[in-house]
């Protein structure tokens, strides 16, 4: 009975749960919204890499041959993995008393049209579950977080939907050359579609505007910022895996060639937005737009390296993907707490905390020396795959890659410092640290972060052979072999 | 006043039996004046009238297209024609007399809350 | 015997653990027991393989797991001990353990004693995982793991600006040579194809001409994470201002060890270096000005542990000078009774800061020899040896490596190593004279209480004198081949070109590096008993005081420009062109429809003149295309 199809139905139905349940306890809902959002996880820590090559097809409007086809391949598990580890977190993270059930229904909601999405294999399915997401994120943002969250949240909606138009275009031109919408099948002759490179520019605009790519980023800060706690977990760690995910799956799965004439330009483009968000996170003064131009930094060093012809730099660019997100996750809880404390987001606010707050600022720092890419934390292992690929093309830009290395310190430890260390501010009352269950929150999150670190082999091997599939898609050019 | 330069009184006057072409123009010169009318007149009524122009002007159009086919074609779409007429006339009286009820005016010119 | 390597790397790290865990309800006593008793013991399991490996019994390389792999990239957790990397754990281990015993009496008075000894603990792990790594991406993770406890270190108190700011900037000076080291090693990979270190050193020499332009980068790009760890010139603006740490870290991170990593890299790479000789000399003239800048600026310094920053890292210059002509001996020699001096003089300066509850600025100290005697005879145990008096420790090594820069012929670079040794007596014996002679300046509600250092801070500093005294003998001996020597020599690799023979020869040079010391001694005795009140603060000395105001060059020329950018970009471009572009979008549509709406005016003949035009010129269309088409 394990089908994949549980792992759409069961947050859906989990959702539905919430929404009818009679409790008035406000902790029930939250609980049975985590269980809920807990079992894909644990389906999938039972079966583990027994769910490679599961299938599940449907026929769903024969006429045009539309099925609605799922598949679980290597890249699918890693980013599954993901979603279902990080949604479980953003439900727990939640604070109680004041959310309404609505709210941890859209996010169930949320986790299984993601868990649809990264596993559709059929173009249609694959366009709706990708439009589909854009909807529990707009209720999300609107329903809790700062004061202009409503005008966030319409630039949020109009700016992807704007990147994704004319994508049904694009499916619909891709459909009449092959008269099939399965993306396995239209693999092998999508490039030989008419209008190859306008269906494949399409395609990729709308990756580049959900990831986003350096300068489709317009809607970034304002949504990042106005969003709660948990909607900006939700948009950093997943939506832009999933642009991610679309470019692995679409871009460079069906049009493999065309990317490898873009590449150089795209990783251009990339190197610059790694650079620019590092200058901008320095000149900011609110540490929650600090920490949403470092994930925009860090999200365009994962575009790196997946914009270099070389399936090391894939692999890392999928590896530092999950390792992003894991690390952004803490980042955001710690600037949630942070903030719930201070009643501001802006750096000035207070100072040296960490004579009132020591496991805050500790565990601030843990996440800060993660993503400054501390090795032996998850960061590096990936950072230093795209920088050996980089090094690979070209000296001068793995030098330019690599300034982030010490652009980034120097932003996060102007956050650290101004926040944490120098001279304490005089106490307030609801200063008060860390309790056991917001640390056991960010256990899971420190947990993975090491093991990454120090041993990140078996997620390694999982994503070598889906890198190395992507790599041997494209037609081997004469003398170049790379 | 030679024959080779004849105005147009005189070919109707010379006319040997009444062409086709003469209900043409008089279809459409009635059409005209039915559209000037709509457009020019604030009325309501007249509107209305303007418009009853109009259609006559095609039944009359197709009286003699009919004729000048030989068959009953046209004259059955002028019965439908008559039909329509008849029903959109008191359809649109109605609604006129409500709309005066509202405001007082026939001008057609104030009503224009649809505005957007 | 494998087993005791890892002991004796992973002790430390465990006591680093166990203190963090527990350190809400461990005492004090424990915890100095704790944090002492794992490296002591970390420094038994390398003094038990030194045994070994004196028997001729060698380790090979041991590999704890497979980090990395991935085609074409290949990273493996794995340890390597050659005699040089043994040679730096004991450094490392033995050093430390001393450091540890002082802070315990050091750190008494802290409130955060605990996390001090668990960092300490995590650092020592850290530098032993550099020394000892075999793979040069564990390497790196011991060189980031150094710099980052050096970081929380540095700024342990950070209640205090002056030490959170010196942090961030050692930090991020150090991620700075970091990026190099990091290019450096991906370049490696890239070349050879491996990042064993052993592999790579190996193969350079044969694979490469001498004078190969890429092995020049890669030994370029080492050396420049070496210049940001080792604080050469340019990147040596962040350990003048690391001193504001506590005295032990200052002594064991900024003196002994962690700042001798750069050495290190240079000494095991040597193969590469030698095979880019162009580089080799480049690093030799950089290590001279380096030790020749720090010289003057030590000159003029007022602070204690000021004076002694900028000593190291004119030592550290001398190092780098004896690699730059081939005599990577003399610079392993040098590090080693370095270390031990530096961190005799450090903590004795502790001593005396301890003493004074926290005073540094040698404005406020004098004539301290009456209180603190022992302090100040170790004091000056340390400055002498430093000086190279003959036959203290420094003398040898650093006689040494002038001795091996005029034989080799670099004559400039053995003058100003000469003028060094000069400067280095002077500005020591002037630190000297200015703590613990003449006249006091101490306040007087402290005078009273004045008396030596506790036991527990003083046997490790009379320990560190003895070798300072005594140790010498390791590196020169005057008629069979010294312990050092012979010691580093069994390394497989040719480890010193110029290997200079053992024995008394009492050359010019040997002869002029003394005198050198001595003037350089006795100026300043002569200067600082005498003159000392009567000395001005002119503009030579500010400039010399604001270390050439080097710092305020960076400032200007890096750190405003960026920031302007900085500003530029978040004020400018992200509102008004990035997010800009949505507003102006809304803009468009909103104008576009307030066009449109005039069309729905409501009125009703506007509509119908709009319908009769549209259909007019349908019809239009139809007849004259339609009935074409």
């Amino acid at each position: 009975m394990l089908s994949l199809l549980w792992f759409i139905i069961i947050p859906f139905s989990a959702a539905l749960v919430t929404l009818v349940l009679p409790a008035s306890n406000p902790k029930t809902l939250k609980r049975c919204a985590f269980l809920g959002s807990l079992l894909p996880l644990l389906m999938l820590l039972w079966n583990n890499t027994g769910w490679l090559g599961a299938d599940f097809s449907v026929p769903w409007m024969r006429a045009l041959s539309i099925h609605f086809h799922l598949h679980l391949d290597s890249l699918s598990l890693v980013f599954l993995f993901l979603v279902n580890v990080i949604i479980p977190i953003s439900i727990v993270s939640e604070r109680v008393v004041t959310t309404p059930r609505f709210l941890y229904a859209i996010i169930l909601a949320l986790q299984g049209l993601l868990n649809g999405f990264f596993m559709a294999q059929d173009l249609v399915i694959f366009t709706f579950f990708w439009e589909a997401m854009l909807l529990p994120l707009y209720f999300i943002i609107t329903l809790r977080g700062g004061k202009e969250r409503q005008k966030a949240a319409y630039t949020f909606i109009i700016y992807m939907i704007a990147g994704s138009v004319l994508m049904v275009a694009a499916v619909l031109l891709l459909y009449f050359a092959a008269l099939s919408f399965d993306i396995p099948t239209l693999a092998i002759i999508a490039e030989k579609a008419p209008h190859a490179m306008l269906i494949s520019a399409i395609f990729l605009l709308a990756f580049c505007v959900k990831t986003p790519l350096f300068p489709f980023h317009g809607w970034l800060p304002i949504t990042y910022y106005e969003a709660s706690t948990t909607g900006t977990i939700l948009l950093s760690a997943i939506l832009s895996k999933a642009g991610i995910y679309g470019i692995l799956r679409i871009s460079l799965g069906l049009f493999p060639n065309i990317m490898r004439e873009w590449n150089p330009w795209l990783l251009d483009l990339a190197i610059i937005g790694v650079l620019y968000g590092a200058i901008v996170a320095w000149a900011q003064t609110d540490f929650k737009k600090l920490i949403a131009y470092s994930s925009f930094s860090h999200i365009n060093f994962v575009l790196a390296g997946l914009f270099v012809w070389d399936s090391t730099s894939q692999s890392g660019a999928i590896i530092q993907a999950v390792n992003h997100a894991v690390t952004i996750t803490g980042l955001f809880l710690l600037a949630g707490w942070l903030e719930l404390r201070l009643s501001s987001t802006s750096m000035d606010a207070a100072g040296g905390l960490a004579k009132y707050l020591p496991k805050l600022c500790w565990i601030t720092l843990f996440f800060v020396l993660s993503a400054v890419a501390l090795p032996g934390m998850n960061n590096f292992v990936g950072e230093v795959l795209i920088l050996y690929a980089v090094l690979g093309q070209s000296i001068w830009l793995a030098a330019l890659l690599g300034l982030t290395v010490i652009f980034s310190v120097v932003y996060m430890l102007r956050f650290m410092h101004r926040i944490y260390f120098e001279t304490p501010a005089p106490f307030q009352k609801n200063w008060v640290d860390l309790k056991g269950k917001e640390i056991w929150l960010t256990v899971p999150l420190m947990a993975l972060i090491l093991w990454l670190g120090v041993y990140p082999m078996p997620a390694l091997k999982q994503i070598e052979p889906a890198a190395k599939k992507i790599m041997s898609l494209a037609k081997m050019e004469k003398g170049r072999n790379k | 006043m030679t024959l080779y330069n004849p105005n147009l009184l005189t070919y109707f006057l010379l006319a040997s039996s009444m062409d086709l072409s003469f209900y043409i123009f008089v279809s459409m010169a009635l059409f005209a004046i039915g559209i000037i009318g709509v457009l020019s007149k604030r009325n309501a009524l007249i509107m209305f009238l303007s418009i009853e122009l109009m259609l006559n002007s095609v039944n009359l159009l197709f009286v003699a297209f009919s004729y000048s086919w030989g068959n009953s074609v046209g004259l059955v779409w002028v019965f439908f024609v008559l039909v329509l007429a008849a029903a959109e006339a008191a359809v649109g009286l109605a609604i006129i007399i409500n709309l005066f009820r509202s405001k007082e005016l026939v001008d057609v010119d104030q009503y224009n809350q649809l505005k957007g | 015997m494998e087993l005791v390597l890892w002991l004796g790397l992973f002790l430390p790290l465990a006591g680093a653990l166990l203190l963090f865990v527990c350190h809400n309800f461990i005492s004090r006593r424990n915890t100095g027991i704790v944090g002492c008793s794992l490296v002591f013991f970390s420094f038994l399991c390398f003094v038990k393989l030194l045994y070994e490996y004196s028997q001729g019994i060698y380790l090979p390389e041991v590999t704890l797991f497979s980090w990395i792999q991935i085609k074409g990239f290949d990273a493996d957790f794995s340890l390597h001990l050659d005699h040089l990397s043994l040679l730096m754990a004991l450094i490392v281990t033995g050093v430390g353990f001393l450091i540890h015993l002082f802070s315990i009496g050091y750190m008494d008075h802290d409130e955060h004693f605990v996390r001090f000894f668990a960092l300490l603990n995590f650092f020592i792990f850290s530098m032993l995982l550099l020394v000892l790594a075999a793979h040069l991406l564990v390497f790196f993770i011991g060189w980031e793991g150094v710099g980052v406890a050096s970081y929380l270190l540095i700024g342990f108190w950070y209640e205090r600006p002056a030490a959170s700011k010196a942090a961030k900037k050692a930090f991020i000076v150090n991620r700075i040579g970091d990026l190099g080291l990091l290019l450096g090693i991906l370049l490696t990979f890239h070349i050879f194809g491996t990042g064993n270190i052993h592999e790579i050193c190996r193969r350079a020499p044969l694979e490469f001409t001498v004078g190969a332009p890429i092995l020049a980068a890669i030994a370029l790009l080492y050396f420049w994470g070496a210049t940001g760890k080792s604080a050469q010139l340019p990147l040596q603006t962040w350990l003048p201002d690391a001193m504001e740490g506590p005295t032990p870290v200052s002594a064991l991170i900024h003196a002994a060890t962690m700042v001798t990593a750069g050495v290190y890299l240079v000494v095991r790479m040597n193969p590469i270096y030698t095979t880019a000789p162009a580089v080799l000399t480049l690093i030799g003239y950089v290590g001279a000005i380096t030790s020749l800048y720090a010289a003057f600026s030590a000159l003029s310094q007022k602070d204690l542990k000021r004076v002694l920053a900028f000593s190291t890292i004119s030592q550290l210059g001398l190092m780098f000078l004896a690699c730059g002509v081939g005599a990577f001996y003399a610079a392993m020699f040098h590090l080693t009774t370095h270390a031990f001096i530096k961190a005799l003089l450090f903590l004795s300066a502790g001593n005396v800061v301890h003493m004074l509850s926290g005073e540094t600025e040698m404005d406020k100290m004098g004539g301290l020899f009456q209180k603190l005697p022992k302090t100040a005879f170790l004091f000056l145990i340390g400055a002498l040896a430093l000086s190279g008096i003959a036959p203290l420790a420094a003398f040898f090594s650093k006689d040494l490596i002038l001795e091996e820069a005029s034989l080799t012929g670099y004559t400039t670079l053995y003058s100003v190593g000469l003028l060094v040794t000069v400067l280095t007596g002077f500005y020591l014996i002037r630190a000297y004279c200015l703590t613990f002679t003449g006249a006091s300046r101490v306040d007087a509600k402290l005078w009273k209480n004045l008396h030596d250092a506790p036991s527990v801070m003083m046997i490790p500093v009379t320990i560190l004198a003895l070798l300072t005294l005594f140790g010498g003998l390791l590196g020169y001996a005057s008629s069979v081949p010294p312990l050092l020597m012979s010691f580093l020599d069994k390394d497989s690799q040719a480890f010193f070109i110029k290997a200079l023979a053992f024995g008394f020869h009492l050359t010019t040079d040997v002869w002029f590096s003394l005198a050198a010391s001595i003037a350089g001694v006795g100026l300043a005795a002569f200067i600082y008993t005498n003159f000392r009140e009567r000395l001005s603060r002119g503009k030579l000395a500010e400039f010399l005081y604001q270390s050439f105001y080097i710092n305020q060059l960076y400032a200007f020329l890096i750190v405003r420009p960026l920031q302007f950018f900085s500003q530029l970009s978040s004020k400018i471009f992200e509102p008004k062109i990035f997010e800009g572009i949505i507003p102006v979008c809304t803009h468009v549509t909103n104008s576009t429809s307030r066009v449109l709406q005039e069309l729905q005016s409501g009125q009703i003949r506007s509509y119908i003149s709009w319908i009769v035009v549209g259909s007019a010129i349908l019809l239009v269309y139809l007849v004259f295309e339609g009935f074409y088409a």
